[in-house]
């Protein structure tokens, strides 16, 4: 180690050399500066207006009569009634998503880690859910779950399982139930091909001596498959709560956040307060609210997962 | 259209594809510059006096898509005559009615956007006060007195003209003839009638009466406040008055129909997103009567062409009153063209126009169409032009959205899910107006 960092000779260059190394350490930093740039334009400047936005009393219906408000966006959303409901119902919501998108995520990808028939069709179609648009999901399940039309309804009445079933989506106390369904039916796909991904990087050779010292399957999902792939589950879990919480149109093109407000999370409460009650001011205090939760999500997800996987690679 | 802030999705994809066959389109003529588009009508006599207006030879609008699904009649087809005749590009997109308003906010209000809207009358307090749409009270005031003063207002915001009325509307009585028949119901033409029919069409799976959930509950309970001699605010504009006496007995009976009565299918708690899912089971035949507008009639007349359907007059209360709807064509703040926007929101909304507008049920504002036989000539016309005078509209107010499609939205929908009575609902509501109504 001593001999690699020969500090007299480098703290006595040549005016050359220093501006070579100059050079070198500036140059990575040149090389990546449009796209840095770029991303921090994109990126940093709605974040920026959007925090600056929650600071005024500002209104769709009176452009250009901004005015300094404050902190009072952030105690007037934060007093209000339907704020706390909004804040649990968004935790419902990403938790429970969180828990069917990954738990069957879990199970799909181990069953199309095995050997199966046409793997490789089964495996393709299996992300059609994932890549259909959000409109025609909302299209196909508002048709299969209509009341009176719908063959889900028409399935359980003539079956004789439910005599009266409810309007899955039009009813407080199944419409969040029955969206997370729908979500997860989308959403699974994509957790499961990441984690599938994960699966096949483990090497084989690790089940086949861990059979021959007779562990039992559960053993080996449990020491081997699980360990292997927990890069891709804390990646898949990151991605699905910041993306549930995130989820506009899972929710506003099913009800708006009705019946009620049962349905109601922050980014549906955020455009509504934008586009219906026409106030700025409090939208982008709604927003900070989100971007703040992600934040705390993604902080926890680098101090938990990066961290650990650095300290294991010293 | 009226309220129609949530529109169909089933519309919206084939809108979807209409428009984008539309842009394509668009894309192509751009492609092929517009000199080919251009040149061919200039023998016109009018182009090289038109020529002078446009400068760019353009002019965009934005509409609700379903005034444009069909490329080849109505307001498509209008704007390409103009087109033709004057030497200039008219450009229509039809914009998804749940997307129109706040597409309009953000492009405009950024400084792009289109040169023309046609919007829904019930946003322009929106568009005006968020300065999207341009004040044109001076060069309106030539064409004021062509049009039904009620009309006219509702494209207006605190006494300034921001549009042009495209057209009108206003929510009538439709009834099944084969089911009244049957049952020798007669029309009814009151409150009571109403109720009693309601019943006694109700049973063996067809019901009486057809409801919405949501706004499109709230929407259709304004007409029984205001026959009951109820107001939605006072004379200040701004504080709520619904929830008085003749509102609170409004509602209930309003409320009593789908909650005691059970007039309405059952389904009806779902309908919360568009008028197609209203007028849905009165399409099948399964439901005998239902209050709405014209635009309630094409799902009949393409869904099931040998329904055997009329329209009447909504029933009386202690006055007749209904909803007075309709489309506003307005300029954008922000176009470089007023003057070449002006004269095509002239031309539209001149008599010789109506053509574009009647397959639609929808009647001109203009009182020299209306006073004509024009009026006469169709069974279901006359009813929305006989109507059109008891047509009430409703607040003027950026914010009103936040009271029909908010807080209105979600008392009926407590009301019909069995969280709240009537009365209570009704009076939470009101409270939670006055905030929203000052905006």
């Amino acid at each position: 180690m001593s001999i690699l960092q020969a500090p007299p000779a480098a703290r006595t260059p040549g005016a050359g050399t220093r501006v070579r190394r100059r050079r070198r350490r500036w140059e990575p930093v040149l090389y990546i500066a449009p796209a840095f740039v770029v991303m921090a334009l994109i990126i940093g400047y709605p974040v920026i207006s959007a925090i600056g936005t929650s600071f005024l009393h500002s209104s769709l219906a009176a452009p250009g009569k901004d005015s300094f408000a404050g902190f009072s966006n952030y105690v007037d959303l934060i007093g209000s009634e339907e704020f706390l409901g909004v804040l649990g119902r968004t935790a419902v919501w990403a938790i429970a998503s969180l828990v069917t998108q990954v738990g069957l995520a879990l199970f799909v990808a181990n069953i199309l880690n095995k050997k199966l028939f046409a793997r490789g069709f089964v495996r393709t179609s299996i992300i059609v859910p994932w890549v259909v648009p959000s409109v025609i999901v909302a299209l196909i399940w508002r048709f299969l779950l209509d009341p009176a039309q719908g063959p889900i309804n028409a399935l359980l009445r003539n079956s004789g399982l439910l005599e009266a079933p409810p309007a899955w989506l039009a009813s407080t106390a199944t419409a969040l139930p029955t969206l997370i369904v729908i979500g997860a039916w989308k959403w699974t796909p994509f957790a499961a091909v990441i984690l599938l991904a994960g699966m096949q990087q483990i090497p084989h050779e690790q089940y086949e001596a861990a059979t021959v010292d007779g562990a039992s399957a559960f053993r080996r999902w449990f020491h081997i498959t699980l360990p292997g792939i927990r890069t891709s589950l804390a990646l898949v879990c990151l991605t699905t709560i910041s993306g549930s919480i995130n989820n506009f149109n899972g929710i506003w093109l099913f009800t708006r956040g009705g019946p009620v407000g049962s349905t109601d999370i922050l980014t549906t409460l955020a455009y509504r307060t934008a586009f219906q009650d026409l106030d700025l001011g409090m939208a982008a205090t709604a927003s900070v609210v989100i971007f703040v939760l992600m934040l705390i999500i993604a902080v926890v997800y680098f101090f938990v997962v990066e961290g650990r996987s650095k300290g294991r690679r010293s | 259209m009226a309220p129609t802030y949530r529109e169909s999705l089933r519309l919206d994809r084939r809108r979807f594809l209409g428009l984008a066959g539309g842009s394509a389109a668009a894309l192509a003529l751009a492609a092929c510059g517009t000199s080919a588009v251009t040149d061919t009508p200039a023998a016109g006599g009018t182009a090289a006096a038109s020529g002078g207006g446009g400068g760019g030879g353009s002019l965009t609008i934005w509409a609700n898509a379903a005034l444009t699904a069909d490329k080849t009649t109505g307001l498509s087809k209008a704007a390409a005559d103009y087109g033709s005749a004057n030497g200039i590009t008219v450009d229509v997109q039809g914009i998804p009615t749940t997307d129109l308003t706040a597409k309009l906010t953000t492009t405009i209000g950024g400084g792009a956007g289109p040169d023309l809207a046609i919007v829904d009358s019930s946003s322009v307090p929106q568009l005006a006060a968020g300065q999207i749409l341009a004040d044109l009270t001076s060069r309106a005031g030539s064409i004021k007195d062509q049009f039904v003063a009620d009309v006219w207002k509702s494209s207006s915001f605190q006494d300034k003209q921001f549009g042009v009325p495209y057209y009108a509307n206003d929510v009538v009585l439709y009834v099944n003839k084969d089911l009244l028949g049957k049952a020798g119901v007669e029309a009814p033409k009151t409150w009571d009638e109403l109720q009693a029919a309601a019943v006694e069409l109700t049973g063996g799976g067809s019901y009486g009466y057809m409801m919405g959930a949501n706004g499109y509950g709230s929407f259709l309970f304004w007409p029984w406040l205001w026959q009951n001699g109820g107001t939605i605010v006072g004379d200040d504009g701004i504080t709520p008055t619904f929830a008085d006496d003749a509102g609170q007995e409004a509602f209930q009976f309003y409320a009593d129909l789908a909650i005691k009565h059970k007039v309405a299918p059952p389904e009806f708690v779902a309908v919360t997103s568009s008028w197609d899912q209203y007028v849905a089971p009165f399409v099948q035949g399964k439901v005998a009567m239902m209050a709405t507008g014209p635009w309630g009639a094409p799902s009949i007349t393409k869904g099931n062409p040998d329904l055997n359907w009329e329209v009447a007059p909504l029933p009386k209360g202690k006055q007749a009153a209904t909803i007075l709807g309709g489309a506003t064509i307005g300029v954008s703040a922000k176009t470089a063209q007023t003057d070449a926007a002006w004269k095509f929101v002239e031309w539209i909304t001149s008599a010789d126009q109506v053509g574009a507008i009647q397959a639609t049920n929808n009647i001109p504002g203009r009182t020299d169409v209306l006073d004509s036989a024009w009026a006469e000539e169709d069974p279901i016309r006359k009813v929305f032009v006989q109507q059109l005078p008891d047509a009430k509209a409703r607040p003027t107010l950026p914010t009103w959205g936040s009271v029909e499609w908010g807080v209105m939205a979600d008392a009926w929908d407590s009301v019909i899910q069995g969280k709240k009575d009537p009365a209570t609902a009704l009076t939470d509501a009101a409270a939670a107006s006055v905030d929203k109504l000052k905006g």
